[in-house]
């Protein structure tokens, strides 16, 4: 059944090229008229509806014609009568691996200079900043926003936290393979709601918010099962496994007790995706440039 | 049982015509209201059922469907019964259509705004929907069938092919393209897969505009053109060439909506030369409408409802123009996706059908009941304003659409492209504001039909036409 079955192909083609015979014969026969101008054919409906017998006008008829021959030479030459593409041998495939090299040619000087620096050099430069910031305007703004101050759930990359690290390799890495960051859901492993609300307490204290001290206490004997192969005893999270800092003010999902208890019981999984494909190396690197420029 | 043979079934007519004003002004003030939403954002007031997405699908199907399908009805009923000189086939079944139809129009206002979609575009109404508009097809397709068969005028009128056309077309359309397989009473699965998918609501969807919102409307055309001139039609032979030529080549023009894509070549091609050879079929349309009025043009000074008539038939040849120049590969690179296609649809669609739908609607109402128009001088005022509307709408949405176009194309020195995606909406700012002036008059006068309308139907009363003695 699918399209790409020559039967199909050969099927509309013989049922098309019948329809347009048709037309033009139809069309041919019938552009002279048998009565004279302004002669009705003697039909009458409606009392008084009545219609001409006039000939088609002649420029239509050409304009119908020309269309035709026009079609015809053009399924020739381009993809449609002929069993293995048109004489041109034009595809959509051709066309678009054609811009697309002829684009890698247009620009392969200035793509090659950036190619051989590193995201340190390019971040100094310019010119090279003026290009990354448009990459950044049109491949990462729409989730890191257009001031790549985040949103909720799409972490900041202008402020100091960083949940995999900052050094140029680490956020090439995060571009080219993407990063997918899973919070289990921890609600039934604890014991309930109740308990999650209690290692939320704990979690609170680390930056210093008043919280309730025996809700805390209860929640510290849970974080130190379960939380800390992650987070670290001291909450200072781990850059290694995503684990996040817990004792900045930066929270990514939310700050408020509620939404913190909500990521404990419920989890979230975050998906930063890989890059490789759809930009490459080379841009990659441009915008590593331009995040480690937004940071320093 | 006497009396029904000797006259003509108006009361589904009036029904209809009523109803084609009132879906009318539902369609195109929910068409308004998205129009300032994309000024406005806001003004979805953050209620998931007034958002754009499903406001969207709402409008369309309202306008396309409600409006234009209670034009068509209406205007068949009265076209097929007054050319055939014969009563309806049966006042049950037609009776039926209209509350089937009503039915379809109110589960679709109820569901889109839930959420309750296919999304296939123009074919959104999910399959208990869908089954319930076959079976008033159906009906509705016996009614004008058996009407047709049993007329007492050898010939059948011109109009009446269109109209037949646009019915078995429009349940083939139908039928083929909302096959699903039902998951829960909301919600189905097309049975096409991937680009067949795609090819499938392509076909169906070009040729909607092709049948419903083209054949039909010929009909209209080729009634109340010659009638409201009183003069022939221009040309019997160019109607059958071209009636021919528009049913041949238009079912096979869906594939440009699917330019450079998933596609076959192959395809591609075929939808874009088939686009193309349609120019002359559709002018065949429009010259037979212009030159029929061409020795009545003194008649244009006086009356709106010619205007009407004419205006639309331009908008007609100018819609059809710029289709098959769309849908060429090289201009549809830059045209796909921007308010072009935003623009070209309305220019069909407020400047054709529903000028013509208007037209027909100052026609019919005032003969329906028995009493001239309340006001000519307002029906004046609408059409200017409705020209003035449209006017705005084309307009701006081409200048938005080319601009769209270029800026998304647009490459820098260093092969980054020039503008964002969002500095793209920002441009299109000014042109929402214009478009939703031109779609606000455009409803105003709508309004305007409505009041005038209502005091005409007032003022008269329901007319039993009696059907004339054979000669």
């Amino acid at each position: 059944m699918d399209f790409t079955s020559q039967f199909w192909s050969y099927l509309i083609l013989l049922v098309t090229v019948l329809s347009l015979v048709y037309v033009i014969v139809l069309a041919f026969r019938n552009r002279k008229t048998t009565s004279g101008i302004n002669e009705t054919t003697g039909h009458v409906w409606d009392e008084d509806l009545t219609e001409y017998d006039n000939p088609l006008p002649a420029w239509w008829l050409y304009l119908l014609y020309l269309t035709v021959i026009f079609s015809a030479v053009y399924l020739v030459l381009y993809p449609g009568m002929l069993p293995n593409g048109g004489i041109l041998n034009w595809t959509q495939t051709g066309q678009y691996e054609a811009e697309v090299a002829a684009a890698n040619e247009a620009f392969a000087e200035t793509m090659t200079a950036y190619q051989q620096a590193t995201p340190e050099e390019l971040a100094k430069d310019v010119q090279a900043m003026k290009t990354a910031a448009r990459l950044f305007s049109q491949n990462c703004a729409l989730c890191h926003g257009v001031d790549a101050r985040g949103a909720p759930g799409i972490p900041n990359l202008r402020d100091e936290d960083w949940i995999y690290g900052n050094t140029p390799e680490i956020i090439l890495k995060t571009i080219l393979e993407g990063r997918t960051g899973i919070m289990p859901p921890w609600g039934e492993v604890l014991g309930g709601r109740e308990a999650s609300e209690d290692v939320a307490n704990y979690v609170l204290q680390f930056t210093g918010e008043v919280v309730n001290a025996e809700s805390a206490k209860r929640g510290e004997a849970k974080y130190k099962t379960v939380c800390i192969a992650c987070h670290g005893a001291d909450g200072k999270g781990n850059q290694l496994l995503g684990g996040m800092d817990l004792t900045d003010d930066v929270w990514v999902h939310g700050g408020s007790f509620e939404d913190i208890v909500n990521v404990i019981a419920n989890g979230v999984t975050n998906h930063m995706p890989a890059h490789k494909d759809i930009i490459g190396e080379t841009k990659s690197k441009l915008l590593t440039g331009y995040v480690l420029s937004l940071s320093n | 049982m006497a009396a029904q043979q000797t006259t003509y079934n108006y009361k589904v007519v009036r029904q209809f015509a009523i109803m084609t004003v009132v879906w009318g002004i539902v369609g195109m003030l929910v068409g308004v209201v998205i129009a300032a939403q994309l000024v406005w954002p806001a003004l979805n007031f953050d209620v998931p059922w007034l958002t754009y997405g499903r406001l969207r699908p709402l409008h369309t199907n309202a306008v396309i469907f409600a409006f234009g399908g209670c034009a068509l009805f209406a205007t068949s009923y009265y076209v097929v019964q007054r050319t055939c000189h014969v009563r309806l086939f049966s006042d049950g079944l037609a009776a039926f259509t209209f509350w089937g139809w009503q039915a379809v129009i109110v589960l679709a206002a109820i569901t889109l705004p839930l959420g309750i979609t296919t999304t296939k575009e123009y074919a959104e109404l999910e399959w208990p929907i869908d089954i319930l508009i076959t079976i008033v097809w159906v009906v509705y397709a016996i009614v004008f069938f058996g009407t047709v068969m049993r007329r007492k005028i050898q010939h059948i009128y011109v109009a009446n092919w269109f109209f037949a056309a646009f019915i078995l077309a429009v349940a083939m359309l139908h039928v083929v393209n909302s096959a699903a397989l039902p998951a829960s009473l909301f919600k189905s699965y097309s049975v096409y897969a991937g680009v067949q998918d795609a090819m499938v609501q392509w076909w169906y969807g070009h040729n909607a505009v092709g049948f419903f919102l083209t054949a039909g409307f010929l009909g209209i055309m080729y009634y109340f053109v010659p009638k409201q001139a009183n003069r022939p039609i221009y040309s019997y032979r160019l109607s059958v060439v071209h009636f021919w030529a528009l049913t041949f080549t238009y079912i096979w023009a869906g594939p440009h909506h699917l330019h450079y894509t998933a596609l076959p070549d192959w395809a591609q091609s075929l939808g874009m030369v088939f686009s193309l050879i349609l120019l002359a079929p559709s002018w065949g349309g429009m010259i037979n409408g212009i030159m029929t009025l061409s020795g009545a043009w003194e008649k244009l000074r006086t009356d709106p409802i010619l205007k009407f008539l004419i205006v639309s038939i331009s908008f007609y040849g100018m819609a059809t123009f710029e289709g098959p120049m769309m849908s060429i590969k090289t201009v549809n690179s830059l045209s796909h996706y921007t308010d072009w296609t935003i623009g070209h649809v309305h220019a069909g669609a407020l400047g054709w059908v529903a000028l013509i739908s208007i037209g027909a609607m100052y026609y019919l109402i005032p003969r329906l009941y028995g009493q001239t128009l309340h006001s000519v001088k307002l029906a004046e005022t609408h059409f200017w304003i409705s020209c003035l509307g449209i006017l705005l709408y084309a307009t701006s949405m081409w200048v938005s659409g080319i601009t769209q176009g270029l800026m998304w194309r647009a490459v820098n020195q260093d092969g980054t492209l020039t503008y964002s995606f969002l500095e793209s909406v920002q441009a299109m700012a000014p042109f929402y504001v214009i478009r939703l002036i031109g779609g606000a008059l455009f409803l105003a006068g709508m309004l305007l039909m409505a009041f005038n309308l209502a005091k005409t139907i007032q003022a008269g009363s329901a007319v039993e036409a009696p059907i004339p003695k054979p000669a």
